[in-house]
């Protein structure tokens, strides 16, 4: 039989707020244990949350972005449960009236609904000592807000999956809400995966696999639980609903808990919260505000600088180098010069020194004047790439670098001449090899030539002038 | 409404609370009490006009001082190394 895989996302975003959704403790990660905590965030009787607006306007703006509509009046409940994450019992979350809902967006062909998207506070961190066979709570992260937005049941591939979660990383990082990173907990991702024949119209039984911690670990989660179902069902046994967690180093997925012993919540109207109440105006004034994101910046860069796919995908692959790159331009850059550099040297220099684009040194200034001075032939481009190293981390002036470095390129045509013709003359092995057919030796003669000229010289201008001199004696 | 014996088991054991039989039986009358009241409530007409109008007042973002470290932890029942310990709690997952 063959088989065809349902899946649902939920994920989970950690929103870039300074503090946290209920209190003013700070958000920053890493800071010593229980040192950003207070009554509120740590569950203390009669203490009372206010909820942050920042969290509110991030949440609209990705549910606007995802195409939902925002729920005018949303409301907060209690979901009830016992575990030392969340020392006051209860997590504060929205059942009942979401903050979005029914939204849609495209990726790798296919339309994906959007379910709801709801604010949430997030849970401490715990740790197990295996020693002392206690558990060590550190609740700094507890009441950092999280967005947890939720699909339809419309992803049919591993690869769809990704290229989901791509986007929507895309999307919350030029909105600016989250910087999105898998790998430090700021984007995770729970699939419900079920398997039916091909065509059918009913679902499965379904599991839900958490612990989920990069792209690849996701596709290959997929992988191994579809065909783990598949296998059961072939075999006439029955998939049990349940919780299972994803072991990256084996690859498998195992058993947490049984929905069918499943925890009930108890969800109930959040009391100390009245309704979050979002006026037509509010949602206008975002909506008019939204940045330019990822897609439309692809499409523009396609129709206005006739920047090709691939480079019009790297060149926006994060808001700082888009950005960069535009200013690039707006300096006057050739656009498909700019993407070139963007894409070689500094995608190069920034993976070099461990660097994320945000945190790119070089002011858009610098890789402007340089890509002139190349345009205008005082540099060629093997020195520009020199000086664009030496001055990547300093605030340097490329043109004071040039000048005390002595880079400029050598304009002087008769001096390539001669250099040319004494090259020839030391080296008359080579030039019987060329003219007997070895290509090899021309390139070496270059590097001779360019060589005795310190490198300064144009490279095009050298090869032009050594076929003139050897084709013509 | 009629409450079981069942019923207050299971909330026992949700809420992490140990009723010995006698308890539980009476918990069981008290409860059936509780949900009459709600039901009497829950009979009141809240459509157009129910709502308080009241809306969630909103903070600014910005991070301030958090309690100091010292005094918060004096709350708990065992504290090591800036952490707040628990017996072991493996096996069950948190909240999402």
């Amino acid at each position: 039989m063959n088989w065809e895989i349902v899946m649902g996302l939920e994920t989970h975003v950690e929103l870039s707020t300074e503090s946290k959704i209920f209190c003013s403790c700070s958000t920053g990660f890493g800071g010593a244990p229980n040192s950003q905590c207070c009554p509120v965030c740590m569950g203390l009787p009669g203490a009372l949350p206010v909820l942050n607006e920042k969290v509110v306007e991030y949440g609209v703006k990705v549910g606007l972005a995802l195409g939902c509509t925002i729920t005018p009046v949303s409301r907060f409940d209690r979901k009830n449960y016992f575990y030392p994450d969340l020392p006051k019992g209860y997590q504060i979350s929205q059942l009942y009236a979401p903050l979005c809902r029914n939204g849609r967006v495209e990726v790798a062909g296919t339309t994906i609904g959007i379910h709801e998207i709801h604010m949430e506070e997030d849970a401490g961190k715990l740790y197990h000592d295996p020693e002392t066979g206690e558990t060590r709570c550190d609740f700094n992260r507890c009441g950092v807000p999280l967005l947890e937005i939720v699909t339809e049941p419309d992803f049919r591939t591993a690869q769809q999956v990704v290229a989901y979660l791509e986007l929507l990383r895309e999307h919350l990082q030029y909105l600016g809400v989250s910087d999105g990173k898998m790998e430090e907990g700021s984007l995770r991702c729970d699939v419900n995966l079920s398997v039916r024949p091909v065509g059918g119209d009913t679902l499965g039984t379904r599991t839900e696999m958490k612990n989920l911690g990069s792209f690849k670990g996701i596709a290959r989660a997929i992988a191994y639980e579809s065909q783990r179902q598949i296998a059961l069902l072939e075999r006439g046994e029955r998939v049990a609903q349940e919780t299972r967690r994803f072991d990256e180093e084996r690859g498998e997925t195992f058993s947490m808990r049984s929905k069918e012993e499943a925890r009930d919540y108890r969800y109930f109207p959040e009391p100390d919260l009245p309704p979050v109440v979002l006026s037509q105006e509010y949602i206008k004034h975002i909506r008019d505000h939204l940045p330019e994101l990822g897609e439309a910046k692809r499409r523009r860069y396609a129709q206005e600088y006739q920047l090709p796919e691939y480079d019009g995908q790297m060149v926006t692959s994060h808001p700082a180098l888009a950005r960069f790159f535009e200013e690039l331009v707006g300096l006057g850059a050739p656009p498909k010069q700019g993407a070139n550099w963007i894409m070689g040297e500094v995608l190069g220099a920034l993976s070099e020194r461990g660097l994320s684009p945000e945190q790119l040194p070089m002011p858009p200034k610098t890789l402007a004047r340089l890509i002139a001075l190349v345009a205008e032939g005082k540099l060629n481009r093997n020195t520009a790439v020199k000086v664009f190293q030496a001055v990547f981390d300093t605030d340097e002036d490329v043109d004071e670098y040039v000048a005390a470095h002595h880079l400029e390129q050598v304009q002087d045509v008769e001096l390539v001449e001669k250099t040319v013709a004494l090259v020839l003359e030391d080296n008359p092995r080579s030039v019987a090899d060329y003219r007997g057919g070895k290509e090899k030796a021309f390139g070496f003669l270059v590097g001779q030539t360019m060589g005795r000229l310190q490198g300064k010289a144009d490279p095009q201008t050298v090869r032009r002038v050594l076929l003139e001199q050897l084709t013509k004696k | 409404m009629e409450m079981t014996c069942g019923q207050v088991e299971q909330l026992a054991r949700l809420a992490r609370l140990s009723l010995t039989p006698g308890e539980q039986e009476a918990v069981v009358g008290q409860l059936e009490q509780m949900v009459e009241y709600l039901q009497v409530l829950a009979q009141v007409e809240t459509e157009g006009g129910g709502e308080t109008g009241q809306s969630c007042v909103l903070r600014p973002d910005g991070a301030e001082p958090s309690l100091a470290r010292d005094k918060l932890l004096s709350q708990a029942p065992r504290v090591a190394d800036g952490y707040v310990v628990t017996p072991r709690s493996v096996g069950e997952e948190g909240a999402q």
